[in-house]
């Protein structure tokens, strides 16, 4: 379980134009669920996301990782290039996931027999021919493609939790289903933690466990599958009381 | 034409150029601590070899000379904060007076034997700027293929990339930077036996040049992969030599020289920045210009 208490950070300290990005924010989080945070501009979403990946220490308020280590956190930025090296081919952006089998920064040669079957294997599971490109540079890849190399690298990490900030937000219908189902099939099968922030409500009701609504960086609403209905149109009423 | 000093001045400068693609093109790092880097590396040679210490053992502290350069560069960005130019600035500065310190005074000479004029004929020193050259390129071809080194290039890419896999970038900047410093202290101490003395002014103007040579040899190889970038220095300084040489032969003066590489420069780099008519670059590195 990851448990942030009385979360409390503010932007813009000791100025005219203090924000309270979050304010006493109280949240469980646990293995096997995928939690979606919405809420509107400035509601503190990104920021939640960021202090779980340390990259922003709170002002007030503990964040407990309990079992996890900081380490198991991979954060996916929102926009795709950035979560790969964009002159580097698809091997090269992709072998940098498999940490567990010793591609950490040291002097073993990258191009290695076992990382390029790893790799392979793992981009035929997404049936569009990208096993045979890979010595291709990722950033001559459309955005479909480029987000596949994306959640390839996420299933090749396997990490324990995943937090991912809009993750399709620059994907087209064609493709955010089609990545998001394999996504979630490897999540479920391996125990992992997502906590994933959107502004796409369709997929949440395919996709989601849990609902977190921020509104001026305090929770407006927490609900799970079970005692909501994750429809568009639910989460848009949401929305309402929320206006 | 001196062909042969040409190719064998092209090797001294291709591994400045090398140390140039380290830290400009792969670590994204415009770092100016290079001018000062190659003068240590002939002031620290000449000193030493002139007080009778083994030319090899000269080199190598020239080398280190050149490395710790690099690491005050590195640290002042990486933990003092300092934006990456004016770092290798106050460096670069820093590195004036400890070249002079290191010296004494503003040249020597260099009169004893040392690896270059072991053998006083024109194919020894040719063989042996080769097999230096050689051994050179053979060995950070290695080091960028292996995991650290794709590391370091991701550093210069996505600084964020590295921190997301959880690494430190500080540690490739560092590293980075000191190699390649290393390399261009090299590449100094090289030429000081080269021309056979070192001069505090020998680094003035290196940084332009050899930034045009590194263009160059990138207009030339397409740098798309790792070998092509690598091979590019030494195509590129071998291209800049020759250009050099033939300036003097149609009778350019040496005083405009400086005038004439920078223009070949920025003829260059609007080649490189215009030339792909709104495609993207198929090459490899960080855009640094």
């Amino acid at each position: 379980m990851l448990e942030l208490k009385n979360i409390h950070i503010s932007f813009n300290k000791n100025t005219d134009n203090k924000i309270d990005a979050l304010d006493n924010v109280n949240l469980e989080f646990h293995e096997h669920q995928w939690s979606y945070i919405i809420g509107g501009n400035g509601s503190g979403k990104s920021t939640l996301l960021k202090i779980i990946n340390k990259e922003l220490i709170p002002d007030k308020g503990e964040l407990k990782f309990n079992s996890y280590k900081p380490t198991d956190v991979m954060f996916i930025d929102q926009t795709t290039i950035k979560n790969l090296v964009p002159s580097m081919t698809i091997y090269e952006n992709l072998i940098f996931a498999l940490k567990n089998i010793g591609m950490n920064p040291n002097f073993r040669l990258f191009q290695n027999k076992n990382y390029k079957e790893i790799v392979i294997d793992k981009l035929k599971e997404f049936n569009i021919g990208l096993e045979k490109r890979i010595n291709e540079q990722v950033k001559f890849l459309s955005g479909g493609e480029q987000q596949i190399i994306v959640a390839s690298r996420i299933m090749l990490s396997n990490p324990r939790i995943l937090l991912m900030d809009e993750f399709t937000s620059s994907l087209d219908q064609k493709w955010a289903p089609f990545i998001l189902e394999k996504l979630k099939k490897f999540i479920t099968v391996n125990n992992i933690m997502v906590i994933a922030v959107t502004h796409d409500y369709s997929q949440i009701q395919n996709i989601g466990d849990r609902l977190i609504m921020l509104k001026n960086g305090k929770v407006f609403a927490d609900k799970k599958k079970e005692n909501f209905d994750f429809t568009t149109q639910s989460i848009l009423n949401l929305f309402y009381e929320y206006e | 034409m001196d062909y042969l000093g040409i190719i064998e001045m092209g090797i001294i400068f291709s591994l400045f150029v090398l140390g140039m693609i380290l830290s400009f093109r792969l670590l994204g790092f415009a770092d100016l601590t290079i001018e000062g880097s190659f003068t240590t590396g002939g002031a620290i040679f000449a000193i030493l070899l002139s007080n009778g210490i083994n030319p090899f053992l000269s080199i190598l502290i020239s080398i280190i000379g050149g490395g710790v350069a690099g690491l005050l560069t590195a640290s002042l960005h990486c933990y003092a904060g300092i934006n990456k130019l004016l770092s290798g600035i106050i460096t670069l500065t820093m590195l004036y007076t400890a070249n002079l310190r290191i010296m004494g005074r503003s040249n020597i000479y260099i009169e004893q034997t040392s690896v270059l004029n072991y053998i006083n004929e024109p194919w020894y020193e040719f063989f042996v700027l080769l097999i230096i050259g050689v051994a050179i390129f053979i060995l950070i071809k290695f080091f960028l293929s292996t995991n650290f080194g794709l590391y370091l290039r991701a550093t210069g890419e996505n600084e964020s990339f590295v921190k997301n896999l959880k690494s430190n970038p500080k540690k490739f900047i560092i590293v980075g930077l000191i190699i390649s410093n290393s390399l261009i202290a090299l590449s100094g101490c090289l030429f000081a036996q080269y021309v056979g003395y070192s001069d505090i002014g020998n680094g003035n103007g290196m940084l332009v040049s050899m930034l045009t040579a590194m263009i160059i040899g990138e207009n030339i190889v397409r740098p798309t992969t790792l070998n092509r970038q690598i091979i590019s220095a030494i195509i590129g300084a071998i291209s800049f030599q020759l250009l050099y040489s033939s300036a003097l032969q149609l009778g350019l003066k040496p005083i405009d020289l400086k005038i004439m590489i920078g223009i070949l420069l920025i003829a260059f780099l609007i080649l490189t920045k215009y030339g792909y008519k709104g495609k993207q670059s198929k090459n490899i590195g960080a855009n640094f210009i």
